[in-house]
């Protein structure tokens, strides 16, 4: 049944689903179990495709520091933008907190500097060195308090170019 | 700890879900997800050219959607899905997945009519609940610039702040229809 005003209707969708599923699903418990351990076992695969998107950052971070000019030290930020925010989505989910929050880190700087300059890459490579550190050491789980301090670090050089 | 029995997580049961996202890794991890939650039947696509295509021929119960792809991104998919003359299901369950929740993200994810929002990263439970709320009937509204979800999940009967429109809401009547909705 549909309400209707002058500008606007509200409008209930059709319930195909109700009808056709089951009634009295599986224990979600249970559920969840099966899905966490699916997340576990993944993890192993993970930790490989890890070591093919650090490559693919160190690449992209080659390429910036190769970079030509203003416009192009921009297009390849963007690359490395990208590949960086995919380690940042996937790290987290699979347990990687560190190498998430550098991702991050690296992340705001280059989405949020209106340009990325010569000198950024001063602030760029640390981030770099970090993730690859991270990702070799594979350390997921409950991060050392260096590890904290680090990212901390990071995170302070990335506010202080960005207000700057 | 889920919080709600198994009515729930009967709305997944025989159901085929699309999964549409850039990452193989991500896709592969909501994939194996969907099938511990009993799902059915998983299909995937790497961008929403892609999903759309699938969407046609094979039209899903609900969408885990990636914001960000090229070269149609989770938006301008869910905006198609929603207002096409030629969807084939503008009620279709969308969740929008992202590793930037930011404000504007969020904001602009409502406006194109996601059903539910998920920030990375995403756990087996945090994926499991958006679903299940995604899939749960709701009312839909229709307006010159809106079409998707309610967006007021509750009623608040002493809400005791203003009133932030009288009889109509303010927005729709500002600016004219579109002359013809796209077309997938």
């Amino acid at each position: 049944m549909a309400i209707k005003g002058k500008n606007y209707e509200v409008i209930n969708p059709p319930s195909k689903l109700a009808d056709r599923v089951s009634k009295g699903g599986p224990d979600p418990t249970e559920a969840i179990g099966r899905a966490d351990h699916a997340v576990q076992e993944m993890k192993k695969d993970y930790k490989t495709w890890l070591r093919e998107d650090i490559e693919k950052l160190v690449k992209a971070l080659n390429a910036l520091k190769a970079a030509s000019d203003n416009a192009d030290r921009q297009k390849k930020a963007d690359t490395l933008f990208k590949v960086s925010f995919d380690i940042k989505g996937q790290a987290g989910t699979f347990g990687f907190s560190i190498l998430s929050r550098v991702a991050k880190s690296l992340c705001k700087l280059l989405e949020e500097k209106p340009t990325i300059e010569a000198d950024d890459i001063g602030v760029v490579v640390p981030h770099v060195d970090a993730m690859r550190a991270s990702a070799a050491e594979q350390t997921d789980g409950t991060p050392s308090r260096i590890s904290l301090e680090v990212v901390a670090a990071l995170e302070g050089i990335v506010a202080k170019r960005l207000n700057r | 700890m889920p919080a709600k029995p198994d009515e729930d997580l009967a709305l997944l049961q025989g159901t085929r879900i699309l999964v549409v996202e850039d990452s193989k890794y991500m896709r592969n991890l909501i994939h194996g997800l969907l099938l511990s939650y009993g799902v059915s039947e998983v299909l995937e696509a790497a961008d929403g050219t892609a999903a759309l295509k699938i969407v046609m021929a094979t039209p899903p119960d609900a969408i885990v959607c990636d914001l960000q792809m090229a070269p149609m991104n989770g938006l301008e998919f869910c905006d198609l899905l929603r207002k096409a003359e030629n969807s084939p299901n503008r009620f279709m369950p969308i969740v929008m997945i992202t590793a930037n929740p930011s404000r504007e993200t969020v904001a602009a994810a409502r406006d194109v009519g996601v059903s539910e929002f998920l920030a990375k990263p995403i756990t087996a439970e945090s994926l499991l609940k958006r679903l299940i709320a995604a899939m749960k009937s709701r009312p839909f509204v229709e307006t010159r610039k809106y079409f998707g979800p309610d967006r007021r999940r509750k009623e608040d009967l002493e809400f005791p702040g203003p009133e932030r429109r009288t009889t109509e809401p303010e927005e729709i009547v500002a600016k004219p229809k579109p002359k013809a909705p796209p077309k997938i």
